[in-house]
């Protein structure tokens, strides 16, 4: 009961607490002795940039997948996805290529779609593929590379190679299991098709479901703003032109910036001057498949191992395709 | 913790997002944190707070409602100190929102970032014109940049700088003042950096906040902004070095107004704009302290 009373409270404090802040929030004059170092600031100012830059994604993601809860049935998906495992890849790098979604937002629609019945490699095709073969990102790149076109060709063709083999090789690994959470299985057997409030339902299952994720996006994008904050930019880029080491130097700088697949090209141009086009196209294909936000954004609804075998397929495929590209170009 | 109690505080919590979400608009202190084009998905997501806020207020009025048997119940922790650990994560972003937003990123983030022209050799500089005596006493290092075939072979393709701000090359051409605001920033440092030479001697007015980098001399500052696509986490620094002695009082972050000339001084084979300075002054921070990256892809179609 006391525990009842009290979250009750706390509901109230906080609700007095938003709005004293938010008619008052200017005027609360913060000594200089108690105001945090600028150090501490830009962490907190990078923090929200991710924070904010990913919440409409993630909302609109989560409203797909709510969509695709209601509206998608089973039957359909298997009608286009055909039988054979291998067969299946195609179809799923076109909705990839279709989609412009990006990582956020992706996260939630594929969880949906196993959920649904999708083959699980399908579904991590689908996952790397649509963030970064989506023409937004591609006239993105092409913009912020004016001077070398072909980095936003290669760009496209190298995350559509490497997309099928993750599929491919995540399905040898794990066949036909699910990688689901086990709790996350249940929401889905579903009943409600009389229910005549569909629309307040999916308004209650995409408010679970931003509870659910932004957790991880908020744990995801406070690591990534420590590692923007404190982490020199010179230390990666030393190593930035050696063979092996530049394309691991600018996966590992993909990585762990975790940025947006539209807005990442920017960012590489800055680093053109020290680095291989080989390291560069490892820093645009790899970030927006898998970086720190989104593996933790992962553990939202898939089991910690299957992330981990995930993150190290993807980790090992770039890099050996991007060894060969080196190679041949 | 009762699941009525969860959608209480949840509903409480996406109010708190309505709120921050408004007043960062109202303000205009979202460009603090995102670029003007992304502005429309947040028009998206203050509705869409603002829906679900209502939705779940609603739903936890009806705390009696029985539970609708399709098993949401697991989602909701019944732990009390979990389950708020869990909330002050959402908390905490809205608190800082609501008083940090004025922050805006300087000089040492510039550093960790990098100024671009950090990273080139200075062992082989050359100046053109005044800046020989000043660049003497730099440490000589060993270059780690060697070109690359690749590179060099695709030197030759097609977009430039020129070709993307068209306008901009001609206007900074014929005019003998080259003047930088909000909207030219980003074109007039690119097509600087480009093309140096051509603008070389033209008198220029540029501002910015003050930023050194650790192998400087004492008299070179650059003068710089901070250029944001996206949002602030994608943010790099757009400036141009200036030169002269009245620089050594400005400490870094100083927003100043910077008058003087284009010159041009190599640096590793690079041939980089440099401000030969007249005048300097301090200013106020303005109100919008990033430029932002607007691609016209009509100019890309040739």
């Amino acid at each position: 009961m006391i525990s009842q009373k009290f979250s009750t409270l706390i509901g109230y404090i906080l609700l007095l607490l938003f709005f004293t802040l938010f008619l008052f929030g200017d005027l609360i004059p913060i000594p200089d002795r108690f105001s945090p170092s600028e150090n501490i600031l830009n962490v907190n100012t990078i923090f929200l940039s991710i924070v904010l830059e990913a919440i409409p994604f993630i909302l609109l993601g989560v409203f797909v997948s709510s969509l695709i809860q209601l509206f998608v049935k089973e039957e359909h998906l298997n009608r286009f996805i055909p039988r054979n495992p291998i067969l299946a890849l195609a179809p799923a790098v076109a909705i990839g290529a279709i989609f412009p979604v990006c990582e956020c937002a992706i996260v939630p629609i594929v969880r949906r779609l196993i959920a649904k019945g999708m083959p699980m490699h399908v579904g991590m095709v689908v996952l790397v593929s649509a963030p970064v073969l989506n023409p937004i990102v591609y006239l993105s790149t092409y913009h912020a590379f004016q001077s070398t076109p072909s980095i936003a060709y290669a760009r496209m063709g190298l995350a559509f190679v490497i997309a099928l083999l993750v599929g491919l090789l995540m399905y040898l690994l794990y066949e036909r299991a699910n990688p689901l959470k086990q709790k996350q299985v249940q929401v889905e057997h579903h009943h409600h098709s009389k229910s005549k409030n569909r629309f307040k339902e999916m308004f209650d299952h995409a408010s679970d479901e931003f509870f659910d994720m932004g957790k991880f996006l908020i744990i995801g994008a406070f690591l990534a703003a420590l590692v923007q904050t404190f982490m020199d930019r010179d230390t990666l880029a030393a190593i930035g032109n050696g063979v092996f080491t530049g394309p691991v130097a600018m996966m590992g700088m993909a990585y762990v910036l975790s940025l947006c697949s539209e807005a990442d090209a920017f960012v590489a141009s800055s680093f053109q001057a020290f680095t291989t086009p080989a390291s560069l196209l490892a820093f645009l294909v790899y970030g927006p498949m898998i970086d720190l936000k989104n593996t933790i954004l992962l553990f939202a609804y898939f089991r910690a191992r299957f992330v981990a075998s995930l993150v190290f397929v993807i980790t090992l495929t770039t890099f050996s395709i991007i060894m060969i590209y080196q190679n041949f170009f | 913790m009762k699941r009525h109690h969860h959608i209480f505080i949840r509903s409480v919590i996406l109010l708190g997002f309505t709120l921050l979400l408004f007043k960062l608009m109202v303000t205009g202190n979202i460009y603090n944190y995102i670029a003007p084009k992304m502005l429309p998905y947040f028009y998206f997501a203050l509705i869409v707070f603002m829906i679900l806020g209502g939705r779940q207020f609603l739903r936890g009025d009806r705390a009696q409602e029985a539970a609708c048997g399709c098993n949401h119940e697991h989602s909701y922790s019944s732990s009390t100190i979990k389950s708020f650990s869990i909330y002050l994560l959402f908390i905490i972003p809205v608190i800082s929102g609501f008083l940090f937003s004025e922050h805006t990123l300087g000089a040492s983030v510039a550093k960790k970032k990098g100024y671009q022209f950090a990273q080139i050799d200075e062992s082989t500089e050359s100046t053109n014109g005044i800046l020989s005596e000043s660049n003497q006493q730099e440490g000589v290092k060993q270059s780690e940049v060697t070109p690359d075939p690749d590179e060099t072979s695709l030197e030759d393709s097609v977009i430039t700088p020129k070709d993307m701000y068209p306008e901009r090359y001609t206007e900074m051409s014929t005019k003998e003042k080259i003047v930088l605001n909000d909207d030219n920033y980003i074109s007039t440092i690119n097509l600087l950096e480009e093309e140096p030479e051509t603008f070389a001697g033209k008198s220029i007015v540029i501002r910015g906040f003050v930023y050194r980098e650790p192998n400087f001399p004492a008299s070179r500052i650059v003068v710089g902004r901070f250029g944001v696509s996206c949002c602030v986490a994608d943010a790099g620094i757009y400036g141009i070095m200036a030169e002269g002695k009245q620089v050594l009082n400005y400490n870094e972050d100083t927003w100043i107004e910077v008058h003087g000339t284009v010159q041009t001084a190599m640096f590793n084979d690079w041939n980089m704009p440099i401000i030969e300075l007249s005048s300097i002054h301090e200013i106020n921070k303005p109100k919008q302290t990033y430029v932002y990256e607007e691609i016209d892809y009509s100019n890309l179609e040739q």
